[in-house]
């Protein structure tokens, strides 16, 4: 055992011999585990501040993972629906319907099965669901890909509408962007 | 059978990216950094969440089926030498077969040949899905509190997990896991190591 530093080897000295991410990129993950490490992030934030500020929290949870995953993973499509399918297959394990909803102008999309719902516990606090994350993770990815010049549009607006996780049949998210 | 079962278990199971998730839990880290003033603050806030959660889902994953309806429960033994087995099997169940590009076999050390003359589980990080992308200027991990290291809440998440397991079987013993090697600190692999500690003996904790 040696919980001390390595005398002479510099932090970032070994960064690439740490993991191909391409390769953690193609393993999958039971969503079992998820149940560990999410939960107790929303609850600790719900119970340290008042709502509102724990609702911003967990929104910017899913925005600045965004910024992280467009680091190894850049959707190919340049359709609105074509970049969600390939979000939600190569990305979030499952597939995301994409209905365009003429009267409002907006889309709305519904996962097959929720990554942060399904096999969730229950989460029953009004007005916040466990997929919220999602709002400002869309809301991330999409921003890169304007500015990287992968998707063009003028303004996006993204909303969990409801949630499997507080009680609806499905997760149903509206998505209104402007070209 | 628990071979073929946890494959089974695996392809049943629903799914999503390992990747993401990972990143999700360092999101975590950053945010509870800038909350709580630290780096070392935040990853221990997040280790200690962890750790209860772990415990906590620890029986699901143990409930699981993974062989016509047989669960990972039947394949549970009180013999410590059989639980680097269980391990391997959790981390076969949660991330499938290519689980062995993140880490290796468990190891056992029995009391007579460990350090501290306790039993312990040494699991080896092959590569590692935390720490790939956090650069010195993200992440300075000499100025990190001792005995805190960037995977301090997976091996947090593993001690639970661990913890759960042998209160399950009846074990009587309090676990104790730290990251004991780290790429950040320049090793070249990670290193977790769980310290078993007799249950009616104080031990620290």
């Amino acid at each position: 055992m040696d919980f001390s530093r390595k005398e002479g080897v510099g932090q970032d000295s070994n960064i690439f011999s740490r993991g191909d991410p391409q390769k953690f990129f193609q393993m999958k993950l039971s969503t079992i585990f998820l149940r560990i490490v999410y939960p107790g992030v929303l609850t600790a934030f719900l119970t340290e501040y008042d709502f509102e500020t724990a609702k911003k929290h967990v929104w910017d949870l899913g925005y600045r993972v965004s910024k992280y995953v467009f680091n190894y993973f850049k959707t190919k499509s340049t359709e609105f629906e074509k970049i969600m399918a390939e979000i939600g297959e190569k990305l979030w394990g499952t597939k995301f319907k994409v209905q365009f909803d003429k009267q409002k102008g907006t889309y709305l999309i519904s996962p097959r099965s929720c990554p942060l719902c399904d096999d969730m516990p229950p989460l029953e606090v009004k007005g916040l669901h466990n997929c919220f994350p999602l709002e400002g993770f869309f809301t991330g990815y999409f921003e890169l890909l304007k500015e990287h010049h992968l998707f063009d549009y003028k303004d996006m607006f993204c909303k969990v509408l409801q949630s499997k996780g507080s009680g609806a049949d499905s997760c149903l998210y509206e998505v209104k962007i402007t070209i | 059978m628990a071979g073929l079962g946890k494959r089974l278990a695996f392809r049943l199971l629903k799914k999503t990216s390992f990747l993401l998730i990972t990143d999700l839990c360092n999101v975590v880290i950053d945010k509870y950094s800038e909350i709580y003033g630290s780096r070392s603050a935040g990853i221990k806030k997040y280790a200690q969440i962890i750790r209860e959660e772990s415990m906590g889902v620890t029986a699901d994953i143990v409930e699981t089926p993974i062989l016509f309806g047989i669960s990972m429960r039947s394949f549970l033994s009180k013999n410590l030498r059989d639980f680097t087995f269980i391990i391997e099997l959790v981390f076969y169940t949660v991330l499938g077969e290519k689980c062995a590009y993140f880490v290796s076999k468990p190891e056992y050390l029995p009391a007579e040949l460990s350090g501290k003359k306790l039993p312990q589980y040494i699991i080896k990080i092959v590569h590692c899905p935390f720490c790939y992308n956090i650069t010195k200027e993200k992440e300075d991990a000499s100025t990190l509190e001792p005995g805190v290291t960037h995977g301090t809440w997976f091996a947090k998440l593993m001690e639970g997990m661990i913890q759960g397991i042998m209160d399950y079987t009846g074990l009587e013993y309090r676990v104790d896991g730290e990251e004991t090697q780290c790429f950040m600190n320049g090793h070249d692999y990670g290193e977790l190591t769980y310290t078993l500690y007799p249950k009616e003996k104080s031990g620290g904790k």
